[in-house]
């Protein structure tokens, strides 16, 4: 899943494909796209990926990493990154396995 | 946007770094909250935690902590009130704030020394008798 905020959130999803753009995040992290397989109700999720509240009302969840790694460390269980923008593709063959939420925690079966 | 910043150590054994870690935090922070970070549980007191199968665990400075990060998430006036430790086979991992406070990396720093030393003392070669 890749959480964002509103004004990314609208312009990822007015896409046909969903781009991820890559980007600085704060502390000591690497340049790139970020990415967790953690759903926003495991335990203690803000305190396991520092993902801010705000960031957390949006996502979108699809299936495959090609071309994802894991993060280094202990977070790369469940924390996985690219170097660059990473693209989504919204092929016949990937129906079904993209879907955004809005509203995560309400969203979210 | 993930935050935070992971601080690697090797060990030789990932369940004496996960208990190093958990007994050093608790001299740290004397009303810390500890629990499983897989499962969100409370740890027992320190004498009745089984570290076996367990990889990681989230140390709030005080129950207020420990409620405001479920609350407001990771926020400025949460900083130096958690430390994060993941184990893997080699590895313990330390998440910390963005920019870790004084008392964080002096903490880290003596984990660091602690495990460290542990390592050389666990590598020695033990001495023969003349």
């Amino acid at each position: 899943m890749h959480f964002t905020d509103d004004a990314s959130y609208k312009a990822i999803s007015s896409q046909k494909d969903w781009k991820f753009l890559a980007s600085l995040p704060p502390g000591g992290n690497e340049f790139g796209a970020y990415f967790t397989t953690l759903p926003p109700d495991a335990p203690r999720f803000s305190a396991r990926t520092r993902i801010p509240k705000d960031k957390q009302i949006y996502a979108f969840a699809f299936t495959g990493h090609q071309g994802l790694q894991p993060k280094a460390g202990g977070k790369g269980a469940y924390i996985f990154w690219a170097p660059t923008d990473y693209l989504v593709v919204d092929s016949a063959g990937l129906n079904g396995t993209r879907q955004q939420y809005h509203g995560v925690s309400e969203a979210l079966p | 946007m993930i935050g935070g910043t992971d601080i690697i150590i090797p060990v030789l054994n990932s369940i004496d770094a996960l208990d190093l870690a958990v007994r050093a935090v608790r001299r740290l922070w004397r009303n810390v909250v500890l629990e499983d970070g897989n499962t969100g549980e409370v740890l027992p007191p320190y004498k009745e935690i089984s570290f076996y199968g367990m990889s990681e665990v989230l140390a709030f400075k005080d129950s207020a902590a420990a409620h405001s990060w479920d609350k407001i998430g990771p926020d400025p006036s949460l900083n130096g009130t958690l430390l994060h430790f993941i184990v893997t086979p080699n590895e313990l991992t330390v998440a910390v704030d963005d920019t870790p406070s004084l008392q964080i990396e002096n903490f880290i720093e003596s984990l660091r020394r602690a495990l460290l030393q542990d390592m050389f003392v666990s590598n020695a070669e033990p001495r023969r008798a003349a």
